[in-house]
């Protein structure tokens, strides 16, 4: 067998992996498969530096609606905001800004609200509203720092840097590590550096669960670090009800949200 | 039932982040040792769900001048206030609810303070008190709903200063203790609401006719309105309940791209008073006094859009009333009572952005229509009033403060009310708030002479 030879034999047996860049595994990762509609209450336990817990829980509806996800949230828990609600629409687009409306039902009101500005804490959490919205790819620049192995699941480090101060403005961040299974194309673990100085959320999926042929993260650590120190932390649950239920549109429209919990 | 055990004695340890180090930050599980005991699954699962709020609030008099019985009264603490707000949802099926919320309440400062010139009907009004805040029944079919109970539908898309959202009376007893948004009386409404193609339509009634809330007679921001016509044997009472006194109202709206648009159309009786004066012994010892209290029926064509810009939600609403009444003058003296229609325009934004805070401004500008021809004899050409709304949350919105501002007239002489307040959740039970409100007063009936009533609003609640 010829060097040459050789050479090809070990590149087919260790498989495509080690020739992909970062761009062709973030959008491999963009392309993962996931669920047309999904269906789950959502629990987010939220804890500061002295462990004190508030609890947040949500029962949360969404689907893609004419290449539109969209999203159906109530609160629960606790009792003060029990019933409001929120109706997003997440475009694809980069430059077009998600749609917004709350509903408050003490007043009986869905209002729209401005939504550019994702960098907000979502409901007090460590999570903002750039997490909870898909990350579009054409936003960030990809570069592949090494490969490593969590949990014993190898992975590929990837960093990313967000285009331009715009992104930066938009979600916050001015860089990104994640960690991608190499084994299914997901993110399992991700460090976000903020342009606020001196804070990093590390993000965590902490379990995966197989749903109707998805591997779906149903829980999630977010932490907050200030100069290193923990400063807040946030468990997310998700206890999936359902997926690819087949849906009606109107069930994502504002007449639903004005119908409340 | 679901269950997250964690324990709760583990601290995070701090873990120190460099551009090239990260290898290690996830060596520990943050969450390993923590002790969560959390019903995941029953909150939503079950068919009702039931909570309560234990309330303390006082109100303190900053700054009266105590020159009468009743600044001395109501200077200093004027309010002790325990109440209890219990809270149902009963979901019965998938298409019938119902929903519940009362208050009841009690006010010790007429115990602690027996000996002051109280008012009997402040008394009456505070010491004991029960509101049915919300009590409906809800049924739900595809994408259409009906609802009828006591409950509060609002129309328009302005937050402060819509002119499309009168269907209610006000809560104007004492000005500024409610945040101006939330001012609306809830009352038994009846409503269907659903969707045609891509447009909302939701009609209704309002069944009971509704007075805004003015201040109580005896107290210190009492316009005297009662006492005048208690002594012409007048008295301010909702019409009683008669289809002739129902208001009703239709509402479309839609949205198109970031544009939210709306038409809405009324009628109601006012929730204002017309005073109808009569002049008494003619001739040298004429009077002038009450003869007659009108509520006349209001009909309002609106429209309402917004427009989101990235942070800035822009807001415009315009509105044409027609049956509004006056009474006109002859030679200076009260004649008969006249219609006449008011046009109303709020324009306004609202600025939302993480870091910088929320910011709301709102001018409602309204003006009767052919005014030099109707001869008014108490009725202003043209109102105005604007509205500014500040708040900004801190520590993962656990603290939130937040600023008022609520002026009458263009250069605000007719008087404003500014408020700052603080918000604090210690935690998902117990929370604390307070509210310095500073009156300035101005041509308005209600903050006439009010500079001197400042409060400082506290409350604790607890809720479970």
């Amino acid at each position: 067998m010829t060097l040459r030879l050789r050479t090809l034999c070990t590149l087919l047996l260790i498989g495509p992996t080690l020739a992909m860049t970062a761009d062709d595994i973030m959008t491999r990762v963009d392309q993962n498969e996931t669920p047309t509609s999904q269906r789950a209450d959502m629990t987010m336990i939220l804890l500061d530096s002295r462990g004190n817990q508030r609890v947040r829980s949500i029962q949360s509806q969404r689907a893609e609606v004419d290449g539109v996800e969209r999203s159906l949230m109530f609160f629960i828990e606790p009792a003060d905001v029990r019933g409001t609600g929120f109706l997003m629409f997440d475009y694809e687009d980069a430059g077009r800004d998600d749609d917004q409306w709350m509903l408050l039902p003490s007043l009986g009101k869905a209002k729209r609200i401005a939504s550019s500005d994702k960098t907000g804490s979502f409901m007090g959490s460590d999570f903002s509203y750039a997490d909870m919205s898909q990350r579009n790819l054409s936003e960030w620049t990809y570069t592949l720092l090494k490969e490593d192995s969590v949990n014993g699941v190898d992975v590929w480090v990837i960093e990313s840097i967000p285009v331009n101060q715009d992104v930066i403005e938009k979600t916050g961040y001015v860089r990104s590590i994640v960690y991608v299974r190499q084994d299914t194309y997901q993110v399992t673990r991700g460090i976000s550096y903020l342009e606020k100085s001196g804070e990093v959320k590390l993000m965590n999926v902490s379990e995966f669960t197989e749903i109707d042929g998805y591997s779906l993260a149903t829980e999630t650590q977010m932490v907050t670090q200030k100069n290193g120190k923990t400063v807040h932390r946030t468990l997310m649950k998700l206890d999936v009800q359902a997926v690819d239920f087949e849906f009606d549109p109107d069930d994502f429209t504002l007449n639903r949200l004005e119908q409340g919990l | 039932m679901k269950r997250i055990c964690m324990s709760l004695a583990l601290m995070l340890p701090l873990v120190s982040i460099s551009a090239d180090e990260f290898d290690d930050v996830f060596a520990d599980d943050p969450f390993a040792d923590v002790e969560v005991e959390v019903d995941t699954a029953t909150a939503s699962t079950r068919s009702w769900h039931l909570s309560h709020e234990l309330q303390l609030q006082t109100l303190i008099n900053l700054n009266s001048e105590r020159s009468t019985d009743i600044e001395q009264a109501y200077a200093g603490v004027s309010s002790v206030e325990a109440a209890w707000q219990p809270a149902l949802d009963w979901d019965m099926n998938d298409w019938l609810s119902t929903r519940a919320k009362g208050k009841l309440a009690t006010d010790a400062i007429f115990w602690l303070r027996p000996d002051e010139a109280w008012s009997d009907a402040d008394v009456d009004q505070r010491q004991w008190q029960f509101e049915t805040q919300e009590l409906t029944l809800q049924a739900r079919r595809d994408q259409w709903q009906f609802s009828s109970g006591i409950q509060t539908v609002t129309l328009g898309l302005a937050d402060a200063l819509s002119v499309s959202n009168n269907l209610y009376g006000r809560d104007l007893s004492l000005p500024g203790t409610v945040d101006i948004d939330e001012t609306q009386t809830p009352a038994w409404t009846t409503v269907i609401s659903g969707t045609l193609g891509n447009v909302r339509l939701k009609a209704g009634s309002v069944h009971r006719h509704q007075l805004n809330t003015l201040p109580i007679e005896g107290t210190d921001f009492d316009t005297g309105i009662d006492s005048m016509l208690d002594n012409a044997g007048l008295s301010l009472t909702n019409e009683p309940l008669a289809l002739d006194n129902m208001g009703v109202f239709a509402s479309l709206s839609g949205v198109v791209g970031p544009l939210d648009w709306q038409f809405n159309a009324i009628s109601q009786l006012s929730h204002s008073p017309v005073i109808e004066m009569g002049i008494i012994n003619p001739g040298p010892s004429a009077s002038v006094v009450p003869v007659a209290v009108h509520y006349p029926r209001e009909n309002t064509v609106a429209g309402a859009a917004s427009l989101v810009t990235g942070p800035v939600l822009w807001k415009t609403e315009a509105a044409l009333t027609t049956g509004q009444q006056a009474q006109s003058t002859d030679s200076g003296m009260p004649s008969d009572l006249v219609s006449f229609q008011r046009l109303s325009g709020t324009l306004g934004f609202d600025f939302d952005q993480p870091t910088l805070g929320r910011l709301v401004a709102e001018l409602q500008i309204s003006r009767i229509l052919d005014y030099d021809a109707l001869d008014l004899l108490n009725s202003e050409e043209s109102e105005a009033q604007w509205a500014l709304m500040l708040s900004r949350s801190f520590w993962r919105e656990t603290l939130t403060l937040n600023a008022q501002l609520l002026a009458f007239d263009l250069d605000a002489s007719g008087g404003r009310l500014q408020a700052l307040g603080l918000d604090y959740d210690i935690n998902d039970h117990w929370q604390v708030r307070a509210r310095v409100i500073d009156y300035v007063g101005g041509d308005a009936s209600i903050l006439s002479g009010a500079d001197d009533r400042d409060r400082l609003m506290a409350s604790v609640h607890y809720r479970f």
